[in-house]
């Protein structure tokens, strides 16, 4: 019984969570993938940190002010 | 149309009659069809708290919607012909203008919707999605989204139309700028800030002034550039890939066990205060400007443009997950150019 295959399965490590977070910006995850991102943010602050950054970048894009107003 | 006014004060009226006798059910009906009458009346979009309507000469209020501002020169028969409900208040255009008031004395913003085939009526939606939703057609002059109660008169409303061309011509650089760090490639750059300038002068008389000049001209140059995309127009400067580029991975952040080798450090109690300063866009640009070609113009397409990846994948000519790797290495860099250049910076 192999645990370690598991673990991986259900324990993303951030390597794992944080390609997921960058990802789930630009397509859906599945629910299974939303569930873990889920669980590994509520225990790991440098994810969460990590997160919150690349939203930031986003929100940063959308209000891109389009040219100096004079 | 007075008929359908007095139909629908007949509908409140019965509304209020069963609401008050406690029968909630018919007081819903009669609100129901007294909103359908009022919806069904020809060529009319009805929004419960601000609507503009306008009369027979609003083809002529259309016409000079840039530079004149609309008012009211029939108040009295605008007071009788509305509703008194506090609900619509329909004062009536008179040789073109027209101004209202709503119940509650608040100016509004004239209407600058036209709808085609009913030249005559002009309307402000409540906001331009309900409008779409309703009408569900493009036939529009101009469209003003209700965004604020300011008078009409800013800059560009007042100005005739070579000064408008003078202000683009200042824009010009800026606008290149933008094309350039979308497109990389300096002649679709080029071509595409043409194209958009053309458009914008053509364009300038349906331009009420309705925000400023610089947010019109980009928005127009966005669907330019997209346009542009569409087209195929792949004259891309991909031959100077830096082969290197691609090499470089994020795995070095990693250790074995797949965990950051340095955390993501939290970037103060308040990053979203860093969106407010403009310097902290200055720092973005020259950031996203230090991507390579194709993920810079991947990103800019996703983010700014705010294509959909299907899209994106289509204009380019790429596999969805090679869309994807692009993206996720664009925010990664990005990521950490800002850390390393603001936010590492104490601002």
């Amino acid at each position: 019984m192999n645990v370690s295959k598991y673990m991986g399965w259900v324990m993303p490590s951030c390597k794992d969570v944080h390609r997921l977070v960058a990802d789930g910006l630009d397509r859906d995850l599945s629910a299974v993938d939303r569930l873990r991102v889920r669980v590994h943010l509520a225990m790991c602050k440098g994810c969460t940190n990590f997160s919150r950054q690349v939203h930031l970048l986003r929100s940063a894009m959308k209000r891109f002010p389009l040219l100096d107003e004079e | 149309m007075r008929s359908y006014f007095l139909a629908a004060q007949g509908f409140f009226a019965a509304h209020g009659f069963f609401a008050a006798q406690g029968l909630p059910f018919v007081a819903h009906g009669f609100f129901a069809a007294q909103g359908l009458a009022l919806l069904a009346a020809q060529g009319f979009l009805v929004f419960w708290s601000d609507v503009l309507f306008l009369g027979p000469h609003g083809a002529q209020a259309a016409k000079l919607m840039g530079p004149e501002r609309l008012r009211a020169r029939a108040p009295a028969r605008a007071a009788k012909r509305g509703l008194r409900h506090g609900i619509l208040k329909a004062p009536m255009v008179h040789k073109g203008r027209c101004r209202g008031r709503d119940s509650w004395g608040r100016s509004r913003t004239p209407v600058l919707i036209a709808l085609s085939q009913h030249r005559n009526r002009v309307i402000r939606p409540l906001d331009v999605e309900a409008l779409h939703f309703l009408h569900g057609r493009n036939e529009y002059l101009a469209v003003a989204p209700l965004v604020t109660t300011e008078p009409l008169d800013s800059p560009i409303g007042s100005q005739h139309a070579s000064e408008l061309v003078l202000q683009l011509n200042a824009l010009r650089p800026k606008l290149l700028k933008f094309a350039r760090l979308q497109l990389r490639n300096d002649h679709a750059a080029e071509d595409v800030v043409q194209e958009a300038m053309l458009s914008a002068i053509e364009q300038a008389q349906h331009f009420a002034g309705r925000s400023s000049v610089s947010t019109w001209v980009t928005a127009i140059l966005k669907n330019k550039i997209i346009d542009h995309l569409r087209k195929g127009r792949r004259e891309v400067s991909l031959d100077v890939e830096d082969g290197s580029e691609e090499l470089a991975t994020f795995d070095a952040l990693f250790d074995e066990n797949g965990r950051f080798r340095e955390p993501p450090r939290n970037w103060g109690d308040d990053p979203e205060a860093a969106l407010s300063q403009r310097q902290f866009f200055a720092v973005l640009e020259v950031c996203v400007e230090a991507l390579s070609a194709q993920a810079g113009r991947v990103f800019m397409m996703r983010e700014w443009l705010e294509l959909s990846t299907d899209e994106i994948c289509q204009e380019l000519g790429i596999s969805p997950s090679n869309c994807w790797v692009l993206l996720y290495r664009a925010r990664m860099r990005l990521r950490e150019c800002l850390e390393a250049n603001w936010f590492n910076r104490s601002h």
